[in-house]
């Protein structure tokens, strides 16, 4: 679904591309020269740091935040520890990632169509074994240590382009959050 | 099928699919019963070119499949399991994890006498004696076999058997995690060891035969993500020697499930994962395998209404409020039914009163509960300091319930339940010592007992009364082992002797 959307936004660029006056610059220049992501959703505008103006306008940003652009993650963190509002369920992990230097094509070999990412890409950077223990005092259950065992895909939770779901809850009644990201629109 | 360039866009849809070549199937399904259904010509689908081939084809992951997938490997043949949902294990990594044995070591312990004789007949009195017979008695006398097999491969059980509804005697093995993930997470990790490859998100669409009419061959959806029909791209897959089918029930087939039993609507709850489907059987069926009694529906009665499907308070309600304590009728506060009777008795029964019953056990029986802490955290079981607040939490008449207690509490010392003769275990005791803890029960759908036929070297007979050549099954796709009841703990034993059964003969196939 998605990555149709990807293919006629394509098309769309195709015919388009001379009046790109219609589309803001950032979301045609995207991580790393690659146009990558669906015509809808709003993107970071370079993988070194993000202007998060240049999407969100001020909606989602307020007047009187520091400009944003160049800032990486750690720079976001800085301020946005548990008191201040945080970011930890606000953010999208397509955000985190990008801010955290990773970009498109390290998790997606294929950026046209980019199709689903296999969890041992994902666990390239973040070990089961550093995951069962980072979680090990949620209750009722440690959702790394199940009855499924330590490698379950990633994504049946965590989802990077779309909200992210509680996986054990197709079953069960648990009430943790994963978290993350609530798509900002 | 004319149109099979098998990926991308141009592939055809299960519905297409369907639309094109089945449509003249399931009108006849409709029309004039299954037996009526005009059969496709053998061959229809074979493709041009094959994707991939294999010796043994397995379809499921659970018990049964992965035991078939390690013997098949083990007797020489390179397989393949193939599995439709995201996660690995089916029902059987979601089970309650025990294992129903006659005859051993645990129970000589325990002075328990056993046999698989008495396995057997309690199978078949369970089963109202619809049980295949042949089969049933293969799974008795092969129980202990299996699970020494599962110990084989370092399947850990506790130390004492239990005694589920329905058995004469406490024979079940329990695993260390009272789940089935126990034996699941050991046979993948044989199947690793072997390098035997589990295919995730590989949805069978369609059995391909040859011009006689064996299996050859399955054509598949690959990097499927159910429920999405559409999903994923075609594939070819040969299967050289053999197909097993170890797809599981459907209990979780809203469609399906209501066509064999109206009143299993979507207001009854299931124990089971989404992907408990009947695409499979259906499949099988379209190819003239023999449908053995498909409207023999199970619901457990040990599953509580306060939590979604299988949950965490099956527990207790089957390791301590069934065999330590007692269930109640908490209009009455009396018990309306033995406790340990088979399931479909105690699930109807629960039924007939109109509402959830509630179990309830003292701090002595409770010590089987593994998971106490967490049922209690979740909130689907209850601890009291005393048996008045237990009543008032469930408003049972406070006095009645306490006359239960004390006429249960009678018939433990004198060692006869002399109002529903409930077996009495070797060390039963009186429900007197605080905290009282205690569970609503409401059944949930749980098990499909029919399916294909199959004979005892697990090959799958056709309507035409003989195998189909090729075509093998194990465990809950099949019907005919637990006629109309199972017994709780026979399904693991089902699978994997069934299972190791089908991977020994496919091999060899």
């Amino acid at each position: 679904m998605m990555i149709q959307r990807t293919s006629e936004f394509f098309r769309r660029l195709a015919i388009g591309i001379g009046l790109a006056g219609l589309v803001s610059f950032p979301t045609l220049i995207l991580c790393h020269g690659y146009i990558s992501v669906h015509a809808d959703t709003p993107t970071l505008s370079s993988p070194s740091g993000g202007d998060c103006q240049a999407c969100h306008k001020s909606t989602m940003v307020p007047a009187d935040h520091p400009k944003t652009s160049g800032m990486a993650m750690p720079d976001c963190i800085a301020c946005h520890k548990q008191e201040t509002p945080s970011l930890g369920n606000r953010m999208p992990l397509s955000h985190t990632h990008l801010l955290n230097g990773v970009v498109c094509r390290d998790c997606h070999a294929e950026i046209d169509p980019a199709g689903y990412v296999d969890k041992g890409t994902c666990m390239t950077c973040h070990k089961p074994q550093d995951l069962l223990i980072a979680t090990r005092d949620v209750r009722p259950a440690n959702p790394h240590d199940s009855h499924y065992g330590p490698e379950l895909d990633c994504d049946l939770c965590h989802h990077v382009h779309a909200p992210s779901e509680n996986f054990c809850n197709q079953c069960h009644a648990f009430g943790f959050t994963i978290p993350s990201p609530i798509i900002i629109r | 099928m004319t149109d099979e360039s098998g990926h991308g866009k141009g592939a055809l849809t299960r519905r297409g699919f369907l639309k094109t070549t089945g449509g003249a199937a399931l009108a006849g399904v409709a029309a004039g019963g299954l037996f009526n259904v005009p059969q496709k010509a053998f061959g229809a689908d074979m493709p041009n070119n094959w994707d991939e081939q294999v010796d043994v084809v397995v379809v499921g992951s659970g018990f049964a499949g992965l035991a078939a997938a390690i013997e098949a490997k083990q007797a020489g043949a390179s397989v393949l399991v193939l599995e439709k949902m995201r996660v690995p294990g089916g029902n059987s990594i979601i089970n309650g994890g025990v294992f129903a044995v006659a005859g051993s070591a645990k129970q000589e312990a325990e002075g328990i006498k056993d046999s698989p004789e008495l396995l057997l007949a309690d199978m078949l009195k369970a089963g109202l004696n619809l049980n295949h017979v042949q089969l049933a008695k293969l799974v008795a006398e092969k129980s202990r076999e299996a699970v020494e097999w599962t110990q084989s491969l370092g399947v850990e059980y506790r130390e004492k058997v239990v005694h589920l509804g329905g058995h004469s005697v406490p024979r079940s093995w329990s695993t260390h995690n009272s789940s089935g993930s126990a034996i699941v997470q050991k046979q993948i990790e044989k199947t690793k060891q072997l390098g035997i490859e589990i295919r995730l998100q590989s949805f069978l669409t369609a059995i391909i035969q040859d011009a006689s009419g064996r299996v050859v061959g399955v054509k598949v959806r690959e990097k499927y993500r159910f429920p999405a029909q559409d999903s994923g791209t075609v594939k070819h897959i040969k299967a050289n020697k053999a197909l097993v089918l170890a797809a599981g029930g459907f209990s979780a087939d809203m469609y399906f499930r209501t066509l064999q039993d109206p009143t299993l609507t979507e207001k009854v709850d299931t124990t089971n994962q989404p992907g408990a489907t009947a695409e499979v059987l259906l499949e099988a069926l379209r190819i003239g395998s023999t449908p053995v009694q498909i409207s023999w529906i199970q619901l457990g009665p040990w599953t509580s209404p306060d939590e979604k499907g299988m949950g965490v308070g099956y527990v207790f309600n089957a390791m301590a409020g069934f065999v330590e304590g007692v269930m109640v009728d908490p209009t009455t506060g009396k018990r309306f039914i033995n406790e340990l009777a088979d399931r479909k008795i105690r699930s109807d029964a629960i039924f007939r009163t109109g509402h959830p019953s509630v179990t309830i056990a003292d701090s002595r029986g409770v010590k089987g509960v593994h998971n106490l802490e967490r049922s209690l955290e979740v909130g689907v079981v209850k601890k009291f300091d005393t048996i008045e607040s237990l009543a008032a939490e469930y408003k049972i008449p406070p006095v009645a319930l306490q006359e239960t207690i004390n006429l249960w509490n009678g018939f433990v010392e004198q060692r006869k339940d002399e109002q529903f003769d409930r077996y009495m275990q070797k060390d039963q005791q009186t429900i007197a010592v605080g905290p009282f803890y205690a569970c609503r029960c409401w059944p949930k759908v749980h098990h499909t007992m029919g399916g294909v036929q199959i004979n005892d070297k697990a090959q799958v007979i056709g309507l035409n009364r003989k195998p189909v050549p090729g075509l093998y099954a194990a465990g809950e796709v099949t019907g005919g082992v637990h006629g109309a009841v199972r017994l709780g703990s026979c399904a693991v034993t089902d699978c994997i002797v069934f299972g190791r059964i089908a991977g020994q003969h496919a091999a060899k196939a």
